[in-house]
């Protein structure tokens, strides 16, 4: 799933072991998530939208948005 | 900066328990059978000495499993997997080998090193989601 989650944690001056300790994950599973590897859980997006103020889908890019027939 | 996790340090030292109760289990009925005339009832509860600690590295991995976060369970869950998908079929094909083509006997007390080994292999390569 694509995000922008990397830009996001650098812009906010927080390293990968600053936001997995904020988020309650391991380093490990930050670094899935931000090179696409891994898709979190929906408790974990919401959790890491928290940590930027920010709604879900302005952290993680919705696939299934882009295919509706309104766009 | 230290990336071992609680459940990474509790899964290593219920494997290094366990490891060393298997190593105590292991020489203690080897000698206890070469030293002592035992029944063959004592000597197949012999057999429970080094295979409970066996027993307990499983149930550490499957603590550990779920002690940990969605990513390393996932991960881990996904080598396990594929381990023992590995070593299923591993042992059936040597197990009609040896029925069919009289290939030489393996003891079954090789399938768990066995299973590391392919877990540690599938841990070696890039990581996919089955």
């Amino acid at each position: 799933m694509k995000n922008s989650l990397k830009d996001l944690r650098q812009s906010n001056g927080l390293t990968q072991a600053d936001l997995a300790e904020k988020i309650g994950v391991s380093r490990q599973a930050v670094i899935a998530i931000e090179s696409e590897k891994h898709d979190p859980s929906l408790d974990l997006a919401y959790k890491i939208s928290a940590v930027f103020d920010l709604p879900v889908e302005a952290v993680f890019e919705n696939p299934h948005r882009l295919l509706s027939p309104q766009n | 900066m230290n990336d071992v996790t609680p459940a990474a340090k509790r899964y290593s030292f219920s494997i290094m328990a366990s490891m060393f109760f298997y190593i105590a289990g292991l020489f203690g009925s080897i000698y206890a059978i070469k030293l002592l005339d035992l029944p063959l009832y004592a000597r197949y509860g012999l057999a429970l000495a080094p295979a409970l600690p066996i027993g307990f590295t499983i149930l550490a991995v499957l603590k550990f499993m779920r002690d940990s976060d969605e990513f390393v369970r996932a991960q881990t869950i996904d080598r396990f997997i594929k381990a023992s998908g590995t070593v299923l079929f591993a042992c059936t094909l040597w197990g009609f080998m040896e029925n069919f083509a009289d290939a030489p006997h393996v003891e079954l007390w090789w399938v768990y090193p066995a299973f590391w080994m392919s877990y540690g292999f599938f841990s070696c390569l890039p990581w996919r989601r089955l």
